[in-house]
């Protein structure tokens, strides 16, 4: 019994023993250059919502994992602060970059880091017009999702993309999280 | 029509392998001929860096597991072959996928989603089946070449319609007068089905024997 079923299956796992090690070798090696590929996004993006005169820095915990960014302006004045949040979207995680003012009470503006979601659908909360909502929220309340309304109102309600909101709302829910930390770092 | 062709081509003293290459340029064309991996095909072809992009790495993981398929033709077991198909073509995609992260990071935004679908994409297990698993590895690889070749020529005639009627631009370069009106609908969904639509009728009534 056993054996008959090594000698059905004996190629299926030794394929995907050579397969893993294969995936993992690849992915060892471009591990660093696929990170040096998201810290320069990460620092373009940054630049983009805090103006390109802006310098960003990291400002870490104990153990040297990084909490949130403290960015200046040109005159060395504190431009707002940054965060890199995570949650999860419909697909997979999203992951944003939530910018507020050096007093927590309005953001900046949100960028999106890394996302999975339905081609067409939930990825538009890349583009601008969704984006750009965030953009000025007051942030004394947490921000709400709808789905009919104006996306030029600067308030604290989100225009979801379309009626199914999983998206919008999980973006909105990272965003709300993203708030608190900052405001009790 | 493909067997005729064949005998067609072994007559003339042409080896197998070039004939199985030459097939998949044109008369086999996944794209006009046989209509699979419509997803790409319909989905990143609105402008033509990501669709060459696409073409590009479908040929690599076509080409990859082809091959691969090939060596371990005689191992394997028949009801267990799809399993071996679809384990070979994750670790290619997978392996795509890692290699536009590092060297194409924009490319890989703009394709998102639609890299790792390559694994679904019915061009490749199909070749599997029909070429990789029956003939040994140098027809494969150019049977899968010549099939990759063929697809992204595809992509690249689609996206390079859609893109100058979409946004009057080639590559990013603009090639249309300013005094040209851009057609938003080809930038849609509904702009790469009747680019599809038209460019097959197209090739249907001229090169289809009657």
């Amino acid at each position: 019994m056993l054996i008959q079923f090594f000698r059905q299956s004996w190629l299926v796992m030794a394929a995907a023993l050579v397969f893993g090690l294969l995936v993992a070798g690849v992915h060892g090696v471009l591990e660093e250059r696929i990170a040096g590929n998201a810290t320069l996004k990460l620092e373009r993006e940054m630049k983009s919502l805090f103006g390109q005169d802006s310098a960003s820095e990291a400002i870490r915990d104990e153990n040297g994992e990084i909490r949130y960014y403290k960015v200046k302006d040109k005159t060395n004045a504190i431009a707002g602060y940054a965060i890199v949040a995570e949650g999860s979207g419909f697909a997979d995680k999203i992951k944003l970059l939530v910018a507020t003012d050096e007093k927590t009470e309005k953001l900046l503006g949100i960028a999106v880091l890394k996302t999975n979601e339905t081609p067409g659908f939930g990825d538009k909360i890349k583009k601008d017009k969704f984006k750009n909502q965030f953009v000025g929220c007051p942030i004394k309340e947490e921000l709400s999702v709808i789905i009919r309304g104006d996306r030029d109102t600067v308030d604290s309600e989100i225009v979801s993309i379309t009626g199914a909101t999983i998206s919008s709302e999980a973006v909105t829910d990272i965003v709300n999280d993203a708030v608190v930390k900052l405001r009790n770092k | 029509m493909s067997a005729e062709e064949n005998v067609k081509l072994k007559s003339t003293g042409a080896p197998e392998a070039l004939s199985y290459f030459v097939r998949g340029l044109w008369q086999e064309n996944a794209i006009f001929r046989q209509m699979l991996g419509m997803c790409p095909v319909l989905a990143v072809t609105a402008q033509l860096q990501p669709a060459l992009t696409m073409g590009a790495a479908t040929t690599f993981v076509l080409v990859c597991s082809n091959i691969v398929v090939s060596l371990m033709r005689n191992l394997l077991q028949g009801h267990l072959r799809i399993l071996m198909f679809t384990l070979t073509i994750a670790t290619f995609v997978t392996i795509a996928d890692l290699l536009l992260q590092a060297f194409l990071p924009d490319m890989s935004e703009a394709l998102g989603a639609y890299v790792p679908l390559i694994i679904v994409n019915c061009l490749i297990i199909g070749r599997a089946e029909a070429c990789g698993s029956r003939k040994p590895a140098i027809t494969s690889l150019c049977d899968a070449l010549g099939m990759g070749i063929g697809f992204t020529f595809g992509l690249c005639v689609l996206a390079s319609v859609r893109e100058i009627l979409a946004d009057g631009t080639l590559w990013g370069c603009q090639i249309m007068p300013d005094a040209f009106v851009c057609w938003n609908v080809m930038k849609l969904p509904a702009g790469a089905f009747i680019t599809l639509g038209i460019l097959l009728g197209l090739s249907n009534h001229f090169f289809k024997k009657k």
